[in-house]
Formats: structure tokens, sequence, C-alpha cells
């Protein structure tokens, strides 16, 4: 067994009145691909920026490497850690170049941003999402799809052994979340990233990923591969749909089929 | 090739305020034409720059610290907090009121002062809402220093040169309070202009990229009123500047502030310059038909009629800008 | 759902303390006290002793600035109401019209040159000026434009007639600049039966006016695609009511200058005691609250240095301006 890159013990966390996590435990090592699933608002992206350290637990701890992830200094979190976060506000008048070029802030620091010759790193996270051809386009002018894959070279640019994304599919169409998903699949294996991702799709996470994280009520409900979480109960207690889990013999991976809703409980 | 035409309209522009100067025929100059040139119209023309400068600058600092198109140092509470500051130090005495680093000081309590009100009150808006609160707040610090001037309304032709900006008989006393100060500050703005790129991104990617957002928005928005309030304590209130250059510099070399910031600095001097030529030239077919001969046409008011005529151009443009 | 009810119902003994009709009640009877009380003070206060002297100070002086400021302050805050319901924007202001400065332009040109225009003709050339400058503002705007380009254009137009208003006071010398104060702050010092005549028939003539655009109000207030569903032609619809209120606007800058401001807080301080209303219940208390606070601000103006006199928009400008933005940052925060 690798080393824990994430060790999250009995983690609360309240945003004004509301509880939204009651108390989660979890340990992530190196080299894994987990999947953080669970209703709207079951706090899967709590969880996330917990573990990037921008945020802080009321009680109970989440270290990174040991040490807790709120506690350590930024830059040095994001030289061990990229977020892909839900959206990226309007930025007039940049480049992909110059937003992925960003990417490299953690590594050269504020100084050494002043001085930028061609940044291999920068250009090899366009070359890996396939966006170079789009490099000197603006960044607002791109459709949403292309907005997805480009911030996935600005996560990627900073070339951290760990990657967590907030629902990387969203805004993209079915070719499109196939691509990303296929792609993060891939650096996973190339690069030997650890990889956590909040993912709406039940399908996508049993299909690409190995563990399947599902969180319900602040809590981690089920915790396993994806043969084993993705069931029908969990479709029930997690999801409140009655469902049916099919094997799909093509991919080799649980599907999931959503038939009605669960009477209000 | 796009710095060429920048350097080229600021060469062409500061010509033109040389050769529009009055008192001075060139190419001959008398003894008395050479003081005149050097202690007159060379401080005038160093002034319009620094502070064209600063405000150009300062726009810009505002524009991607709040990611808000519509900040500008006028709307942002920095320049009428700053003219308030230096009209209620010379009104109640605490300023001289020739003192050129007392103005400076004045200038920057009061625009520090007027930056955080307005901060306070609009930071959670739209930048819309923020640009329209601008607009309130400035006209209500304006309010304030109209009944400053109340009890004097004969004071109003003076303290015209602090509201609306003009650069005329400013001389060398005054560039030498105000240029170590501007040029320090745009150095340090330059230095911090990576930074301040990654946070003009937004706070949650500056904030996974291992910067933190406040302390970063903070310097960003110091180094603004640092060089806004300058130039104000230098030349008064020039509206405009702020907001319009910023986004030609943006157009001209991109978002990126390592070069957008040195662009903002040169097309803001550029068009103080420029304004000042035009306004010397007007002042003399004004006050052809007229009977005083106080002051001249301010800058400033040239410097607004332009800008505001570019932003009838582009809000005409543009038939769904929201403003709610 | 019986304690709405009831707190909609008005019915000020079951009203819950934070329901509207608990506003609306103390404010209707604190508001015709407050006025009352704002129209004694004005006539009665620092009177001559002698009483012929004390007739004649009353009834040739008072009353006619009373009467203005009452029915101009009345009509700058109904303009106010005007343009925020037009533009649905709470922000919109009738100083954004360039109606001020327009005023203040021409009053400045005649000034500053010398023209040959009787001194009793300035009032007509600063409300003909600020007429003008709302015709330019709202012909640069046009019709087809929404409304925060109407606001965004009418902010530029003027401030670019403000920047020539500047270009022309640089020649004025400091005599010039004293005639010339009252069109840049505003004020009633001086208002005689004179300037009475010639803003009370525009009132009058406007008043049937605003009856007759609120219907349309009502109907913008749903949004542009929504009225323009239901038939009205919003583009012109909007140029017409944002004309009302600049005429409303001009024809008190003729004899008084700027009263800045009350335009801009009378409907808010309305809005404020009755919360959801639309522009024609809000309509008697825009103008109750704006005839209120010009009176008030004028009795500050006569007598807070006295006996120096402070012009009366800078008192409604600094004050008014930092309530309202108050106000206004509690709605926003509730």
């Amino acid at each position: 067994m690798t080393a824990p890159v994430f060790t999250v013990d009995q983690a609360r966390y309240r945003y004004r009145d509301r509880v939204v996590l009651a108390g989660v435990s979890l340990t992530v090592r190196a080299g894994e691909c987990v999947a953080l699933v669970g209703r709207n608002g079951c706090g899967k992206s709590t969880l996330l920026r917990l573990l990037a350290g921008a945020d802080r637990p009321e009680s109970g701890r989440v270290l990174l490497h040991g040490h807790p992830a709120y506690a350590q200094r930024r830059r040095d979190v994001a030289r061990q850690v990229a977020v892909l976060h839900q959206q990226l506000p309007p930025v007039p008048g940049l480049t992909v170049r110059q937003l992925v070029a960003q990417g490299r802030y953690p590594h050269r620091g504020p100084l050494g941003m002043l001085w930028q010759p061609e940044d291999t790193e920068a250009s090899a996270a366009l070359a890996a999402t396939g966006v170079t051809g789009l490099a000197d386009r603006q960044v607002d002018s791109l459709s949403g799809g292309e907005r997805q894959r480009v911030r996935l070279a600005l996560a990627l640019a900073q070339r951290t052994p760990v990657l967590l994304l907030d629902e990387p599919t969203t805004f993209l169409d079915v070719r499109h979340q196939l691509e990303v998903l296929s792609l993060v699949r891939r650096l996973h294996a190339e690069r030997g990233l650890t990889v956590v991702t909040v993912l709406h799709e039940l399908d996508h996470a049993a299909r690409f990923t190995d563990r399947v994280v599902a969180l319900a009520g602040g809590r981690v409900a089920a915790d396993g591969p994806p043969a084993e979480v993705v069931t029908p109960a969990l479709l029930a207690d997690v999801f409140g749909v009655r469902g049916r889990v099919l094997a799909d013999a093509h991919t080799g991976t649980v599907r999931a089929l959503a038939d009605e809703p669960l009477a209000d409980l | 090739m796009r710095w060429w035409w920048a350097v080229s309209a600021l060469v062409l522009a500061v010509t033109a305020e040389i050769a529009v100067g009055r008192g001075v025929d060139w190419p001959q100059l008398d003894p008395l034409e050479q003081r005149i040139l050097v202690e007159l119209r060379l401080p005038r023309l160093v002034t319009a720059l620094l502070a064209g400068a600063g405000l150009g600058a300062a726009g810009l600092l505002l524009q991607a610290v709040l990611r808000n198109p519509l900040a500008a140092p006028e709307l942002a509470g920095v320049n009428p907090g700053a003219v308030l500051g230096v009209l209620g130090g010379i009104q109640l005495g605490l300023v001289p009121a020739d003192s050129a680093a007392g103005a400076l000081v004045a200038a920057l309590l009061g625009g520090a002062a007027g930056g955080s009100l307005m901060w306070l009150l609009a930071r959670d808006g739209s930048p819309a809402q923020v640009a329209a609160y601008g607009l309130l707040g400035s006209a209500a610090l304006a309010g304030l220093t109209t009944l400053l001037l109340a009890y004097q309304p004969s004071r109003f032709g003076n303290a015209m040169r602090w509201l609306v900006g003009s650069v005329d008989g400013r001389v060398w006393a005054h560039v030498r309070v105000a240029w170590p100060w501007l040029v320090t500050a745009l150095l340090l703005a330059w230095l911090c202009s990576a930074v301040l790129g990654v946070l003009a991104a937004g706070d949650g990617h500056a904030a996974a990229l291992g910067l933190s957002p406040r302390p970063v928005r903070a310097l960003g928005l110091a180094l603004a009123v640092a060089l806004a309030a300058g130039a104000v304590a230098l030349a008064g209130a020039l509206t405009f500047v702020g907001l319009v250059v910023p986004h030609v510099a943006r157009a001209l070399c991109g978002a990126d502030l390592r070069r957008a910031l040195p662009a903002a600095a040169l097309l803001g001097a550029t068009a103080v310059v420029g304004a000042d030529a035009v306004a010397q030239a007007l002042t003399v077919l004004v006050q052809a038909g007229s009977a005083g001969q106080r002051l001249g046409v301010p800058a400033g008011a040239v410097t607004a009629l332009l800008g505001a005529v570019a932003l009838v151009v582009v809000a005409r443009r543009s038939p769904h800008v929201e403003v709610s | 759902m019986t304690a709405p009810t009831a707190a909609t119902g008005g019915t000020p003994g079951t009203a819950l303390p934070t329901s509207p009709a608990a506003r609306r009640w103390p404010a209707a009877v604190a508001l015709p006290i407050a006025l009352a009380a704002a129209i004694v003070l004005t006539l009665v206060l620092a009177l001559p002793a002698d009483a012929e002297v004390a007739r004649v100070v009353l009834w040739e002086l008072r009353v006619p600035r009373l009467l203005l400021a009452l029915l101009g302050g009345a009509a700058v805050g109904v303009a106010g109401l005007l343009m925020q319901a037009a533009l649905r924007n709470p922000l919109a202001v009738p100083e954004l019209l360039g109606v001020s400065t327009g005023g203040a332009l021409a009053a400045a040109v005649v000034v500053v040159w010398a023209l040959p225009v009787p001194a009793a003709a300035q009032p007509v050339v600063a409300l003909a000026g600020a007429l003008t400058g709302g015709a330019l503002c709202l012909a640069a705007a046009g019709t087809g434009r929404g409304p925060g380009a109407v606001l965004l254009i009418g902010a530029a137009m003027s401030t670019a007639l403000q920047a020539v208003l500047l270009a022309v006071m640089a020649a004025a010398d400091r005599l010039q600049y004293d005639t010339l104060f009252r069109y840049l702050v505003g004020s009633l010092t001086g208002i005689t039966w004179d300037h009475a005549r010639l803003t009370l028939p525009w009132l009058l003539l406007c008043a049937p006016l605003v009856v007759a655009v609120l219907p349309a109000l009502g109907v913008l207030r749903l949004g542009d695609e929504a009225a323009a569903a239901l038939g009205l032609p919003v583009g012109r619809a909007r140029v017409a009511v944002l004309g009302l209120a600049a005429v409303l606007v001009a024809v008190v800058i003729g004899p008084c200058g700027p009263i800045a401001w009350i335009g801009f807080v009378a409907p808010h301080v309305a809005r404020h005691v009755r919360p959801h209303a639309d522009a024609r219940a809000l309509l008697p208390w825009a103008a109750a609250f704006g005839a209120l606070f010009t009176t008030v601000a004028d009795l500050a103006a006569r007598h807070v240095f006295a006996p120096a006199e402070t012009p009366l928009g800078a008192w409604t400008a600094a004050v008014g301006i930092l309530s309202g933005l108050i106000l206004l940052r509690r709605r926003g925060a509730s």
C-alpha cells in the first residue's frame, strides 16, 4: 500500500446554521482515482475544498501528507495539489496561453512570473488537453467544452502529483464529457496522478474511477470499488430513486438506471 | 508594432503641448522665452505626464483587482475622496494652499478614506452595481465638497483645479514632491503585476494557485489609491482617464497586466498631455469673446468631454448594457 | 396563512411589527405633521418685528419661496420616481438626464460672454437650457435601447455637458462665479412671485400627464419583453416618461438651480414606507417626501449658518445622498 495523501478524520463543517459535513472519515492514497458522489448539497464540493486546504473543518482533521491542509503555506499546497473548480469568472481580454501560464505561479513565485520565456510545462499542458490550437484565442470567447479543457490545462500546468476536480463534466456535451474523463484517466495511468473528482453521473464514476465514495447526510454512506458500491440500495439510500444496476459487457463496468423517484422520506 | 503607435502618439502629444504653450515663439527664443519654457512649460508637461500615467495605471489596477470593467478611480471613491481631502484641508486651514507635500498627504488620506467607504458600501454588488454606487458616492462627496465651498463661493475658481483637474500653473516645486512618489508606485505596481494578474482571473483561481486573495487584493487597491491620489494631489481629478485609458491599453496590448500596465501608464500620459494641448488651444478661443481672464480651460474638461463621447459611442453600440 | 392576510389588510391593530402596514400608518400620520411644521417654521421663523415689514416679507418673499420649495420639491421627487420606474433602476436619478447641467450651461454662456439678456429673463434662459440638455440626452439615447444603455448614455452625456460648462466657466471672473453659483448648486434665495409665475403653470400642465403615464409604468415594471408582449411600444414609452421627468426638473431649475438628489432620496423613502408598491401607489408619497425634504433643507439653508445663507442644493446633496445610500444599503442587506 502506498502512503496516504489525504487523511480525513471525523471532519465536521457547518455553513451558517446548516451542517454540511457531520463527521467524514476518509483516506486517499497516492495513485488512487476516487469519485465523490451524492445528491446536490450533500457536501461533495465542501469536502473537496477541505482537501485543497481552501477551508478549515469546524472539528476533526484534514491532513495533506500528514499535516493539516489548511495550515500549510498556500504555495506549498499549490505545488502538491491542483484544483479544477466548477467555474471561472469572466476574464476579459486574457488569452488561453496567458491563463494557462498562470498555472506556473506556485513554482515561479511573484517575481519569477514577471519574466516569462516560453514555458515548456505550460505548452505541454496545452498539448495534453488538445487546446494548443486555441492558445491565442481569448478565454471569454470559448465554448463551454473548450473552456473546460482550458481549465484542465491550467490545472495540469501546475504539474502537481494530485488533481482535485469539481464536476469536470458540467456544461459539456456527451462527447466532451467522455473526452475530458478519458484524458483524466489517461493522465492518472501515465503519470501516476492521484485524482479525487466530484461526479454527477454514477456511470462516469463507475467507468472512469477505481473507487467510489458516496456522501449522504454529511457522512460517508458507502466507499469501495464501483462494482460493490453502485447498487440499487445505494440508488435508494443516497439518491432517493428506485433503480436498477446492470452489468455492461462492452465497457466491463456497471451501469445505473434510475427509474422513478422514491416518495419523500 | 503596437508599442510604436503608443510611443508616436505620446511624441505627437508632447510636441503639440510644447508648440501651443503661450509666451514662447519658436524657433528663436530670447532669454525670457527660455525661462518661460524651462520654468513653466516643462513642469506643466511633466505634471501632465505623471498625472496621466498615475491615473491610467490606477484605473487598470482597479479594473483588474475588482474584476470590474467599469471600475475607475473616479467611480471607486478614490478621486472624490482625494479632492475632498485636499479642499477640506485647505479650507479648514490644515494644509497651506500651495504646499505640494501637504496636498499629497491630504489626497492620500482622503483617497484612502473615500475608497474604503465605497468598498464597504458596494463590495458585494455586481460590477455595474459597484459602478452605480460609485457614481452616487462620487456625487455625494462632490456635494460635501460643494458644502465646504458654499461659505466662500469666490473660492470656487481655485477649487475648480481640484474638482475638474488642471495642470495649469504647476511648477517644478510641485513636480519635485510628486515624481518620486508616483514613479515608485508605478515601479511597485509593475513588480506586483504578475501576482495581480493571477488575482484578476478570480479568487478561487488565485487560491488554487497558492495565492491568498485578500492580502493581494489589499495590495492592489493600496497601489491604485497611491497612484490615483498622487495624481490628484498634482493635477486634480481628471475625469475619465482612469476609466477609458485601461480599456484602450488592453485592446492594444492584451489583458496580461505585465504589458498592459506600462501601456496604460503610457497612454494615460499621452491622453492628459494631449488633452492639455487641446485645452490650451481652447483657452485662446474661449477667452477671445469674454471679459474675464482668470483661468485657462482646464485639461480635465477636455478629458471629460472626450471620455464621455467615447462612452456614449460604446454604449450606443452595445444596446444591452445591464446596469441594475 | 392568517398572519400575512391580516398584515396586508392594513388594520394597524393586527399588523405585525415588521409588516409594510406597520411602517405605513405612522408615516401617514407623521408626514403631514412634519410638513405642516416645516411650513409654519418657514413662514414665521425670524420674522422682522415691525408688523408692516413682516407682512411684506411674508407675502412677497416667504410665501412664493415656500410655494416653490413645496411644489418644486414635489416635482423633483415625482421626476425621480418616474425615472426609476421607467428605467427599472433604483439608482436612476434626474441628475443623469443632463437637465441641471444644461440649465447651468445656458446661464453660464449668457453671463460669461455678457450676452444682452436682461437679468429678469435669466430663469427663462436657464429653463430653455435645461430642456435642451434633457432633449440632447434623450436624443443620444434614442428609443431602441435597454434601460442600462439609456442610463449609461445619460450619465455620459451629462458629464460631457458638464465638461463644456467647465470650459465656459474657465473664462468667468470672480463676480460672474458668484452670479452663476445658483445654477451650479441650487438655491431658493431671492425667489419672488415672478419666479413662481414662471414655474407653476408648467407644473399644472405636467400633473395630468404624470397621471396619464402611470398605467404604462405599471406595465413597464414587468420588464421590457413582457411589456412589449402586452402591446406597449417600450422604447417610445420610456423616452416619453423620461421626457416628462426632464420637464418637471427643468421648470424647477429655471428659477432655483439644481435641487440635487431630492429626486433620488424621495422615491427611496417612499419605497421604504410602501415596499413592493407600484408607481401609482408611490406617487403621492414621493411627491410629499420631496416637498418635505426641500422645505426642511431650505430651513437649514437659511438658519443653520445664519445670518449667512448656505445654498439649498449643497444641503440636499450632502445630507440627502448619504441618507439615500444608507437606505439603499439597508434594502440590499435585507
